[in-house]
């Protein structure tokens, strides 16, 4: 089983260099860029540790200092490093929206399966909850939920999971109502096969593709939720570093004139979001063209 | 069961219900479609029986309704003497072993993502049949020879490399693995290429002759049924309207509509340069079919009687049967 | 006067993968009322020759070589704006699709003026008795002009497209498998149909479609292709009397015969090859049962092998 996975990755590495090749000038500049952006940011976070220089939680005599050597980017109104925390946040930040897009993956599109294969009530039960949940937008949602269940890392992830999950759920059930009347699907019905059969040989397999794409617009949506509760002050709290909470303290020194405590915290989400949607832009439309002109 | 008969239908129906639309909700009769309104035919062992008809006449439904892909409104089957219509989750997974299904479309049949050994291989991890891979492969490359296609070759392609043709072979293999007696082929062969055409019929013959098969084969092309098949039934709205022998139906048809049909179609033969005979009207609504004979408004022998009664299905000559006023 | 005349017509894809020779030196002619049929198979360049007439190929398609000679003027040298003048006018095609070419939205009354008014001056209501009378002409009621093409069967939306092509009295008519999605009987209607209507009209009919049969009935003369270049080209009685090359006997034979001895069909082995960078030689012999040396080489040439019958087969011709 392991081995066919590894396999088929091997084969999705080939086939994405081979479109890449393939894809206009433009695009390939659009997915480099966003490529760099994004792995840049996420080995700042992976090697937090190494790459700081002190300790985020560390309080220091330097109060507010600007930019210096001592001090790359500064420090706040604690004395902390200002990059330390960055570098800290930017961890924090991407495991949290890693994890709340994982709880809403794994529910909404398991929902998003039962729900359009099984149809009938459970589809109408399922759909009604999933629609008023639909109304509201991602960011009002976590903040329901997060009000809720007061704040905090794991219910920061948990808040925007939830907030997420009826994305998925909507995607999925199209998606498998729309596989289901695919004529292979009667075929295995033919051949004897059972319900658990089909959805994990058949109609699983089917949705990833357009599953990883709902993601990467996910992702973007579940850190910006992140760093918008964390602003708000309901997210993750101090002293825990995170782009939005650190935004918050950062906005309230800024009238006093210290740029640096809130500027770098934004350009880091900035950057990273943007890097995001390059990537997924990109990639999105190397694999939806079919006959390229040189 | 009748004598000798590996499956018989009895009365089947499937009345399919028409959603409403804003104005309907207001009317409370609930309308139907007959796609399927009460059929009746015999199926002897190791035969070819066809079922014959234009599009819109049911005869894919029946298909769907004798393997239970559809569940039907009414009515029975009996396959070996089981009633395969009373059969509950498990035992009719055990009949999909002896009763398999041939479908139309080559192309949307075989799942883009697997690998044709995956494809043929999956009715045999869905039935726990082998027990080591050594074994799949092997049932495999047998399937895969059966229909005359290299093991070698093709056996870890993927369906977009193959032709149409050869993806009917992978589908026709597939559905033999389990070793079926009785096989339902639905237009196997009209998606597919004029040359390509008739390696698939010879191949569905010579399988039927090696494997001791039985086939129900339906169409919409007459001539093909001919070739292929040892008795037909052809089907008008829902009904069947003549069944018999063959060359019977071909040479001597008995029903109106069996003999617009065969006129109808048009042939290489130029010596007899024939003007293409038209027959007048379009199928009717089957959600309202016309009273009486459903042929009637397009009966170039309608009588006062066919508006009113519907005919009886009778055995005009020795096994050949009718549903027409003219023959009592 | 020949009303078409196409010579060396040769239309290329130049796609990422190469270039597909889709149609590589094709000619033929129609002359007025006649009927000529172009069978094939999928994939032999059948429908790109129909495009490459009305000078609708998609892109990355073009035409490479060749002149198209109708009425005594080369389309291949009009530009776009002449073309339109000459689409729906003079020719105008019939194509397999037909539920895609009408408009869900708009009523058939409407979609027929338009039609009308794109080519033609006159008053709506000019238009409108025009249009019932087209319609009564194909064989549906003229005070349908009122109704939705979802409240048609397939046969009758199929005979709409016909009175579409016809509505502005064009000399030829191209007629791309108009019935292969029909079954039987809405066939046999639809090419009476165009069969009345092109004696009564005066049409000239270019018939494309892989069904012999129907090409036995309706035309006058036949050209058969194959990967691209045409095979074997005669009138009707002749081709099928005395079928030349080997692909058209194995083509005739192919279709189980509905009276007469039932034999076994014989099928062709292999599959049609893929047109990019086709190899040199006879693009026929790797399924051909009578090849030899010089058809691995050499492409043959269409030569006259009896009064009006061409073949293009080393043996043969």
């Amino acid at each position: 089983m392991s081995k066919e996975i590894f396999k088929a990755l091997l084969r999705i590495k080939d086939k994405t260099i081979k479109k890449f090749k393939q894809s206009a000038m433009s695009n390939q500049v659009l997915v480099s860029v966003g490529l760099i952006l994004v792995i840049a940011i996420i080995f700042l976070g992976a090697f937090a540790s190494f790459v700081s220089p002190y300790s985020p939680l560390e309080l220091g005599e330097d109060k507010l200092s600007p930019p210096t050597t001592v001090h790359p980017l500064g420090t706040d109104n604690l004395g902390r490093d200002v990059f330390s925390r960055i570098a800290h946040g930017t961890k924090i930040s991407l495991l949290v929206a890693a994890s709340a897009i994982s709880v809403s993956l794994v529910l909404g599109a398991g929902l998003g399966t039962v729900s359009g294969y099984f149809g009938g009530f459970i589809d109408r039960v399922i759909g009604l909850s999933m629609d008023a949940l639909f109304t509201f937008p991602v960011i009002i949602l976590a903040l329901a939920v997060s009000v809720m269940l007061g704040p905090g890392v794991t219910n920061t992830a948990i808040a925007v999971g939830i907030a997420l999950i009826p994305s998925y759920y909507r995607v999925t059930r199209s998606l498998v109502l729309s596989i289901k009347e695919r004529g292979f699907i009667e075929g295995t019905k033919a051949i004897g096969a059972g319900d658990f059969h089909m959805i994990i040989r058949h109609i699983l397999p089917n949705c990833l593709s357009s599953l990883a794409v709902l993601t990467s617009f996910n992702i973007a949506e579940a850190i910006i939720s992140v760093a918008g509760l964390g602003f708000l002050g309901l997210g993750i709290q101090q002293p825990t570093p995170e782009w939005g909470a650190d935004l918050k303290i950062g906005r309230e020194v800024l009238a006093a004139g210290a740029w640096w405590p809130s500027l770098f915290p934004g350009l880091l989400i900035f950057v990273m979001v943007l890097g995001i949607n390059l990537l997924s832009e990109g990639v999105n439309a190397m694999f939806k063209v079919g006959i390229t002109r040189r | 069961m009748t004598e000798g008969s590996i499956m018989s239908v009895r009365g089947l129906k499937k009345w399919f219900p028409v959603r409403k639309g804003i104005a309907r909700l207001l009317s409370r009769r609930q309308e139907y479609v007959r796609a399927v309104d009460g059929i009746s035919f015999d199926v002897k062992k190791e035969e070819v029986f066809g079922l014959v008809g234009e599009s819109g006449c049911g005869k894919t439904t029946t298909g769907r309704l004798i393997t239970r892909l559809i569940e039907p409104t009414d009515g029975k089957v009996y396959f070996e003497s089981q009633d395969l219509l009373s059969l509950k989750k498990a035992e009719l997974k055990k009949i999909r072993r002896k009763v398999q299904m041939i479908f139309q479309d080559p192309y949307e049949y075989l799942s883009p993502r697997m690998t044709i050994f995956d494809i043929i291989n999956e009715p045999l991890v869905v039935h726990k049949i082998t027990k080591s891979k050594v074994e799949e492969e092997k049932l495999v490359a047998e399937a895969l020879e059966s229909v005359n296609l290299d093991p070698n070759e093709k056996m870890y392609k993927r369906p977009h490399e193959l032709s149409g043709g050869e993806r009917q072979r992978v589908a026709i293999a597939r559905s033999l693995i389990l070793r079926p007696t009785f096989v339902v082929a639905d237009e196997p062969v009209s998606m597919l290429d004029v040359s390509v055409r008739s390696g698939i019929l010879n191949l569905m013959l010579d399988l039927k002759e090696n494997y001791n098969l039985t086939y129900i084969f339906v169409t919409h092309d007459i001539s093909v049924s001919r070739y292929m098949c040892d008795r037909m039934a052809v089907m008008y709205l829902g009904q069947i309207v003549e069944e018999g022998p063959t060359e019977d139906i071909i040479n001597k048809s008995l029903h109106p509509y069996t003999q617009a049909l065969i006129a109808v179609v048009p042939t290489i033969d130029t010596t007899e340069k024939r003007y293409i005979k038209a027959i007048k009207g379009q199928v009717p609504n089957p959600i309202n079919p016309p009273p009486g004979c459903r042929f009637h408004p397009r009966c170039p022998n309608t009588m006062e009687i066919c508006r009113k009664e519907e005919p009886k299905f009778i055995e005009v000559k020795s096994g050949h049967y009718a549903a027409c006023h003219q023959y009592k | 006067m020949a009303v078409l005349e196409v010579k060396n017509l040769e239309a290329f894809f130049f796609t990422g993968m190469g270039v597909v020779e889709a149609v590589s030196g094709v000619s033929f002619k129609i002359d007025k009322e006649e009927a000529l049929g172009l069978a094939g198979e999928s994939g032999c360049g059948k429908s790109t020759t129909a495009m490459a007439i009305m000078k609708l190929i998609p892109p990355p398609g073009k035409i490479v070589n060749g002149e198209i000679i109708f009425e005594g003027e080369d389309l291949v040298k009009k530009s776009e704006l002449e073309m339109r003048n000459v689409r729906g006018k003079k020719i105008s095609i019939v194509f397999q699709g037909f539920s895609n070419a009408l408009n869900p939205v708009l009523k058939l009354g409407d979609q027929i003026v338009e039609a009308i008014l794109n080519h033609e001056k006159m008053s709506k209501d000019e238009a409108l008795e025009r249009a019932r009378n087209i319609l009564d002409q194909v064989g549906i009621e003229p005070s349908r002009i009122n109704s939705y093409p979802h409240e048609f069967s397939g046969g009758m939306k199929q005979r709409v497209m016909i009175a579409l092509a016809l509505v502005c009295d064009p000399t030829l008519v191209i007629a791309d498998e108009p019935t292969t999605a029909l079954d039987v009987i809405s066939q046999g209607q639809v090419l009476k149909l165009i069969k009345d209507l092109q004696g009564k009209l005066g049409l000239s009919l270019l018939l494309i479609t892989h069904d012999l049969s129907v090409i036995a009935e309706m035309c006058d003369s036949l050209a058969i292709m194959y990967a691209g270049k045409i095979v074997e080209y005669a009138d009707v009685t002749s081709l099928f009397g005395s079928p030349l090359h080997p692909y058209s006997e194995a083509l005739i034979n192919a279709f189980p015969p509905l009276k007469g001895p039932k034999l076994r069909l014989k099928s062709i082995p292999g599959s049609p090859p893929i047109l990019i960078n086709p190899p040199p030689g006879c693009r026929f012999h790797p399924r051909c049962p009578n090849t030899m040396e010089i058809c691995r080489k050499e492409g043959p040439r269409l030569v006259e092998v009896r009064n009006g019958h061409y073949v293009a087969c080393h043996l043969r011709g």
